[in-house]
Order: C-alpha cells, then sequence, then structure tokens
C-alpha cells in the first residue's frame, strides 16, 4: 500500500458578524472541500464573554451585619469597574434547611454550584471562627460538587478579630478551596479595627491593608484574564 | 464522670455515629462512676452560629450548648468531608463559649471514605481543641469504609482502638488537672455585631 500524503487546510476569514471556514482535504488528486458558516458570530462572541467574565463572590458571614461581607462588596464594585460582571452570593441566602441536612438537591445549592462553576474567577470570604473558618461555609462547601473550583482562580479572604489568627487561611480555608481544585492566590486578611461599618463605599480604613488588598486583587484579575485569553 | 459524645454526621445510621457509640460504652465499661451521653447531630434542629451572644440562643441550639459546657469530657467524631470537619460539626464548635472545653479531655473519631484522610484529624480537629485549650489524648481513630459492612462496624482492629480511646479518655480525666492548661492566649478583641 502506497502512501500518501493527505493535505489539509483551513481558511478562516472574519467578518462583522460571521465566520466562514474553509476546510479543503486533498488526498491523491481528489479533494473534499466544507464551508462552514458561523452566523451571528458577534452574540456568540459576547455570550462567550458574559461567561467567561463572571466573578462569582462568596460570603461566609452568616452575621446579619457582616464586616467581610462589607469588604466583599467593597471588592465586587472594584471589580465592575475593571469590566468584570460579579455576581454576589452569600449563605444568609441559602435555606437553612438544605445547608444543614445537606440537601445536595435543593435548588438553592444547585443554583450556587452552576454560578461557581460557571466564574472564571471567585472570591471566598469568612469571618475567622474559633481559628478557623465559619461552620455554615463549610456546610455549604460540602454540598458542592468536589471539583466546582476546577482551574478556577480564587482568592480566599477572611477577616477576624485577632492578628494571631492570621494563619488561618493557611491552615483551613486555602486547604478546603484546594480540595475543591480551586487555584488559590495568596489571600488577605483584615483586622476588624480596619474596617469601619458606617463606611460602606470603601469600608476599609487604614491603607496599607487597602494597598494589600487592591494588590491581591490586581494579581486576581490578572491571572483571571490570562485564563480568559487562553481559552477565547 | 460524665462523658458526652458528639456524631457529627446528619446521614442515618452513620458510620460516624456507630463509632462514637461503641468508644463510649467502653468508656462507660471501664470504671464503675462512669456516666455517658450520645448527642447525635441529627437529633438537634440546630441554629447556625451568627456571632451573637452564646447565652442567647434557644431550644436545641441552648440544649446542646448547656450539655457540652456540663460535660466532664468528650469523645468527638466526624465524618470527613473535603478532606476536614463537617459543616455541622465546625458550627458546634463556632457556637460554643471559648471556655466551655478548658482542660477538659477529648478524643477524637473521624470516619471516612479511604484512609487517605487520616491526616484530618491531626491537621483539622486538633487545632479546633487547641483554641478550647482542651487537652486531646494523643492516640485517636480513624475508620473508614471497608471497617464496616451491611451498616455495622465489623473490623476487630477498629474495635479495638475504640476500646482504647474510650478507656484513655476516662484514665486522663481521671489524673488530670482542669487548672492546669498552660499559658494565656492573645486576648482576641472582639466587638459587639453593632459596633461600627
Ligand atoms: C463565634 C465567633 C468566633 C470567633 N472566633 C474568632 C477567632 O478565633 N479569632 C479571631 O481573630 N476572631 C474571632 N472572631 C471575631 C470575628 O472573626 C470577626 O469579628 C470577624 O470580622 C467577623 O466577621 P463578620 O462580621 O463578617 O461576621 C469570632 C467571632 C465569632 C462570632
Ligand atoms: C459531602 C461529602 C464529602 C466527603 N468527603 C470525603 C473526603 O474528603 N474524604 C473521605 O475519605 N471521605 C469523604 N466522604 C465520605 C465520608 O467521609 C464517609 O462516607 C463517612 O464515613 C461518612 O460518615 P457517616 O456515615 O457518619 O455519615 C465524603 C462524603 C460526603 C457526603
Amino acid at each position: 500500500m502506497t502512501h500518501e500524503k493527505v493535505m489539509k487546510t483551513f481558511e478562516p476569514e472574519q467578518k462583522d458578524d460571521s465566520v466562514t471556514i474553509t476546510i479543503t482535504i486533498t488526498k491523491g488528486g481528489i479533494y473534499l472541500k466544507m464551508k462552514i458558516v458561523l452566523e451571528d458570530f458577534q452574540s456568540y462572541k459576547q455570550e462567550r464573554m458574559r461567561v467567561m467574565s463572571e466573578i462569582v463572590i462568596l460570603s461566609g458571614s452568616p452575621s446579619e451585619s457582616s464586616r467581610s461581607d462589607l469588604v466583599l462588596k467593597y471588592i465586587g464594585s472594584l471589580l465592575k469597574k475593571e469590566g468584570f460582571i460579579v455576581t454576589h452570593i452569600s449563605i444568609r441566602d441559602v435555606p437553612h434547611e438544605a445547608l444543614f441536612y445537606g440537601k445536595f438537591n435543593d435548588p438553592a445549592i444547585e443554583n450556587v454550584a452552576s454560578l461557581i462553576q460557571g466564574a472564571k474567577g471567585v472570591v471566598v470570604g469568612s469571618p475567622v471562627y474559633k481559628a478557623a473558618y465559619s461552620g455554615v461555609l463549610k456546610a455549604l462547601l460540602d454540598l458542592l460538587p468536589q471539583d466546582v473550583l476546577q482551574g478556577t482562580p480564587v482568592l480566599p479572604l477572611m477577616t477576624g478579630g485577632s492578628p494571631s489568627h492570621l494563619l488561618a487561611i493557611e491552615y483551613t480555608l486555602k486547604p478546603l478551596l484546594a480540595t475543591l481544585k480551586g487555584q488559590n492566590l495568596k489571600g488577605v486578611y483584615l483586622l476588624d479595627s480596619q474596617i469601619d461599618k458606617r463606611q460602606i463605599d470603601n469600608p476599609i480604613v487604614q491603607n496599607e491593608i487597602l494597598d494589600r488588598l487592591k494588590k491581591q486583587l490586581y494579581y486576581f484579575v490578572e491571572t483571571v484574564n490570562r485564563q480568559k485569553n487562553a481559552v477565547l | 464522670m460524665k462523658i458526652v459524645g458528639i456524631s457529627g454526621s446528619l446521614t442515618p445510621r452513620s458510620k460516624t455515629f456507630i463509632t462514637v457509640e461503641k468508644a463510649l460504652n467502653f468508656a462507660e465499661k471501664s470504671e464503675h462512676n462512669v456516666e455517658t451521653e450520645l448527642i447525635n447531630l441529627r437529633d438537634y434542629h440546630l441554629q447556625f452560629c451568627d456571632g451573637r451572644d452564646p447565652s442567647t440562643y434557644e431550644g436545641d441550639t441552648k440544649q446542646l450548648i448547656d450539655k457540652i459546657v456540663e460535660a466532664d469530657a468528650l469523645i468527638v467524631g466526624s465524618p470527613i468531608y473535603r478532606g476536614s470537619i463537617s459543616g455541622a460539626l465546625k458550627n458546634v464548635f463556632d457556637l460554643i463559649p471559648n471556655d466551655s472545653l478548658r482542660g477538659k479531655v477529648i478524643g477524637f473519631i473521624a470516619t471516612g471514605g479511604t484512609y487517605h484522610h487520616y491526616l484530618a484529624i491531626e491537621h483539622q480537629l486538633k487545632p479546633l481543641a487547641g483554641y478550647f485549650k482542651a487537652h486531646v489524648i494523643p492516640g485517636n481513630v480513624y475508620a473508614h469504609n471497608q471497617h464496616f459492612e451491611n451498616k455495622q462496624l465489623v473490623d476487630k482492629e477498629i474495635i479495638t482502638r475504640l476500646k482504647e480511646l474510650g478507656e484513655t479518655v476516662v484514665t486522663f480525666h481521671d489524673r488530670l488537672n482542669r487548672e492546669a492548661v498552660g499559658a494565656h492566649q492573645p486576648s482576641i478583641p472582639r466587638k459587639s455585631l453593632l459596633d461600627s
């Protein structure tokens, strides 16, 4: 059997709202030509961008007047300024019954899972409770698929009363996010004394920690964008 | 002495429950003055800890807190979820007052799917006891799916380990001075929820 070379050529041609790809396969004088037209390409691209650029911010504080949640809202506003579509989820919005009795199939849980799964970047915040993440946040994460953060950049954030519990991020929150296959960034730890609840627009009252947070956010955005561009 | 067992699983016929129950039974048999009670989280309708003053909880949540506060020693079992303590059990630790386990003896049990997450006791459960200044007995028990058959604990070695654990909790409690817990920790400034 003689070995004949198969030739393939791809000729994409991009117009404003459509892409035509012509594929030609040639083998020993016979050729097959296929033309694929992707119409309405613009909205297809936009749709992809929408899904791609979604940032989910998950708040793990059950407190109705929460410091960590305020900081997360502030982070959300900064990310929106960067052009991201941001979705906030709080464990306060998940029904108690679903969390407490481990109802994997509850629509609220499924909704959280699919939002996080579709996200291109996730910020997870928790108050420090007994030198670890809050039990209620863990109860929610227990119910999500074990690869829910697969390939996703994750920025962990904790707020605590004490500077001596900073390592709770390293020893409790990050391992948990890693188990869910998230790609952890360094993370930020804020003290209660650095947060003023009356300043809703920017509740962080200490410049050093504000700079650190912005720097982390910059790295986070950079990582998300890099991954986004690689996929598109 | 009173030993309170806690099973941190919410599933019916839980493996965690079975192991904690066994360890409690061994503890009870080891000395005549040992009384035990097993708290199955499944039977308690708990609130999630949200930062309020622990003394203001009511109903099942209050009952649970009181039982833990009154216990002399504890045997605490968790199913391993995502390489760590179950959220429901972490919530119990969140709910109880900071001094409620001070100087008390704790034996830990964990059950998982396989042996892979054996070290979760060392890295996730023991630090909690450290926070509360409790004494953890050094040897803890980890059981996994293959130690069970038809929802019964059948592995002889695990049963022996549960006996060792139960008896050691009693021995430790008898010998320890609850006031001797070492140095104070740096204080945690706590703002009330209403503070700005
Ligand atoms: C039950 C409970 C346990 C806490 N444990 C700790 C702790 O171990 N270390 C610490 O630094 N702060 C601790 N704190 C303080 C909170 O971490 C801190 O106030 C945090 O900012 C609360 O966040 P939130 O307002 O978003 O709920 C605890 C607070 C509560 C209510
Ligand atoms: C949400 C969830 C997460 C789990 N994660 C782990 C895990 O990380 N490691 C492990 O060994 N087993 C894991 N398992 C298996 C349970 O730990 C194991 O079946 C355990 O014995 C259940 O205890 P129970 O019968 O007392 O509920 C998980 C199970 C569930 C439901």
